[in-house]
């Protein structure tokens, strides 16, 4: 083990030699962290609304006071012409119709829960559902304004159910996509740099010339590891701080789970880049299939989609997927503040990963052909 | 004890066969070149002497041990400057040598001597990136390297290809002095007035080695009169 030293000194020389590299992991956690957050968003604005009012009573024109009074809705035209609003609904000029019947005062007045029609256009699902609930939302708290002032009560099952968030209590999506977006940060550099490092040495030849040495296999790929987990604990610790800063989101949970999470995490990657450079003969070749192994871990790991709404046999191949057990850990100590102990099978296959993954790197480099 | 000894190496890569059926041997402080143009098999000699691959067929010794068996102790012993420059072109001439100084657990002092007439030159560049010198200070640089653990074999596979003229005399200067030291050396060249330089030399083309002697006058001419009479 005492050329890892020099290796390592070497490494160091190197990086802080190259004019791109040392900048690009400055930036590029700050500059995600200030810019997907903000665009990846799914929280649903400037819905579109068609009301189509065929009733013109004081109660139908509260409901659509309300609606221009949310920050969520936009009234594109009022009508008493359904088919009208159909037509504005199909040519994409507004997503949701709001159909006030005929009568629908008069019900109310009479004690008659009224029904009122929304139709809204589900192409984008998202906006689709949540601007159909908000609608729904809106309208009942309308009426039941209604209902309080003429002294009415709303037959007992329509009284609005109470809910309380827990977590996240503004419902922000940005919340529950903040840890990916760090998780995607540190797989992004610990997978491409090391690997790259590694097929570089390979193109330019200057591995045939360290091959010939008594430097051992493990520690050239620990030479080419560790650098790497210390550049990934970086990006963490900036992700984290960009996040604070400027988002007020800190974690709930400790630092300290965090961390370990985040090293078991690089060791596991970066374990498995090296281990794909060491099969690679050129920069496409290692970067095509590193990428194609990061969309997937991206896509399947419960980043950016929940992992119970994929199939089962999907979920099951997941198991072999590490970012699954981050983000999963990355979430419940970032956002609800859970600890080690009660996560331990999540590090424990995180743990398992990172020995198995830096094994292989390491036997899979050969000084011989 | 012969400082190399080849019986009868056999290579192929996938369809091609790089060598078929290669034997010689390399005496003690012996200056031999391996001759022939490009694509003869010579620096898939120099990668199976120096533990870089393994042989189809054939056995080899590297300074009385075996390339197999022994190839851990093989790489403290031997010196290898491969045909392409590989040092990092991204350390300075100071850091490279001291990086290869380091890793075979010797000091740029401890071999000053042997190494003294190549390094006087790259000296006054020693802060300068590798990747920055010229093409003959680069060659000069990977020779220091190679030499620096005092190697008892040292194998150079096409040293001055790219090189210019004057700096390739230089070179072959230097190859002469550190043969005073005692260091074996194998050399590979496509330039036949180098082959001169050589105690001795194989001519070899396509996998073959055609001739092991003293090297003639008249090489080219005897050269071409060998391949035409081995078809």
């Amino acid at each position: 083990m005492k050329c890892l030293k020099f290796l390592l000194r070497k490494e160091i020389i190197q990086f802080r030699r190259n004019k791109f590299l040392p900048r690009l992991i400055f930036a590029f956690p700050i500059l995600i962290m200030l810019i997907a957050p903000i665009v990846a968003n799914m929280e649903v604005r400037g819905v579109n609304v068609a009301f189509v009012d065929c009733d013109h009573s004081a109660i139908s024109r509260r409901v659509l006071s309300h609606l221009n009074a949310s920050k969520h809705f936009m009234v594109k035209q009022v009508t008493a012409d359904y088919l009208l609003a159909y037509g504005l609904l199909e040519a994409g000029r507004v997503d949701v119709i709001v159909s006030i019947p005929e009568g629908f005062e008069k019900s109310i007045m009479g004690g008659i829960v009224p029904k009122i029609k929304v139709d809204a256009n589900a192409i984008n699902a998202t906006k689709g559902m949540l601007g159909s609930q908000y609608i729904m939302m809106t309208i009942a708290s309308a009426l039941s304004e209604v209902a309080a002032e003429n002294g009415l009560s709303m037959s007992a099952d329509s009284d609005p159910a109470s809910v309380r968030y827990f977590y996240n209590e503004t419902l922000d999506y940005r919340f529950y996509m903040i840890p990916a977006f760090i998780i995607i940060l540190i797989q992004l550099v610990c997978c491409f740099i090391p690997a790259l490092n590694l097929v570089l040495e390979k193109e330019k030849g200057t591995i045939e010339q360290i091959n010939v040495t008594p430097v051992s296999r493990l520690e050239f790929t620990l030479s080419k590891l560790i650098p790497y987990w210390i550049i990934g604990l970086v990006v963490l610790t900036e992700g984290i701080l960009t996040v604070g800063l400027v988002y007020g989101l800190w974690p709930v949970g400790s630092t300290g789970a965090i961390y370990l999470a985040a090293i078991l995490f690089t060791f596991a990657m970066s374990g498995f880049a090296v281990t794909i450079a060491n099969g690679s003969d050129t920069m496409q070749q290692s970067i095509f299939v590193l990428f194609f192994f990061v969309m997937i871990f991206m896509l399947m790991s419960g980043m950016l989609t929940p992992l119970g709404s994929m199939p089962r046999w999907a979920q099951w191949i997941t198991v072999v997927f590490p970012p699954r057990y981050f983000i999963a850990i990355l979430r419940a100590v970032y956002l609800k503040g859970t600890t080690v102990l009660e996560l331990g099978v999540d590090y424990l296959a995180l743990a398992g990963f990172a020995v198995v993954f830096c094994m292989v790197a390491a036997l899979t480099y050969c000084k011989q052909e | 004890m012969n400082a190399i000894e080849a019986n009868n190496l056999f290579k192929s890569y996938r369809s091609v066969q790089a060598l078929k059926g290669v034997t010689f041997q390399v005496g003690k402080g012996e200056v031999f070149g391996l001759i022939g143009p490009d694509g003869a098999g010579k620096t898939t000699i120099f990668r199976i002497l120096t533990t870089l691959i393994l042989p189809d067929k054939g056995s080899a010794r590297t300074d009385g041990l075996d390339i197999i068996k022994d190839y851990k102790e093989i790489r403290t012993r031997v010196g290898y400057m491969p045909g392409r420059f590989s040092l990092y072109p991204d350390l300075s001439v100071g850091e490279n040598i001291d990086f290869f100084a380091n890793i075979f657990g010797v000091t740029l002092e401890e071999n000053y001597d042997l190494v003294a007439p190549i390094f006087r030159q790259i000296e006054p560049f020693r802060t300068r990136r590798a990747g920055k010198l010229s093409g003959g200070m680069k060659q000069k640089l990977a020779l220091c390297c190679a030499l620096i653990h005092k190697p008892s074999v040292l194998f150079l596979d096409e040293p001055t290809t790219g090189v210019d003229a004057l700096s390739r005399v230089e070179f072959w200067e230097m190859l002469a002095s550190l043969k005073e030291t005692g260091i074996s050396i194998l050399v590979s060249t496509p330039y036949m007035d180098e082959a001169a330089r050589c105690d001795r030399i194989a001519l070899m083309c396509e996998g073959l080695i055609l001739e092991i002697c003293p090297p003639p006058a008249r090489l080219e001419d005897y050269f071409i009169e060998l391949m035409t009479r081995n078809g």
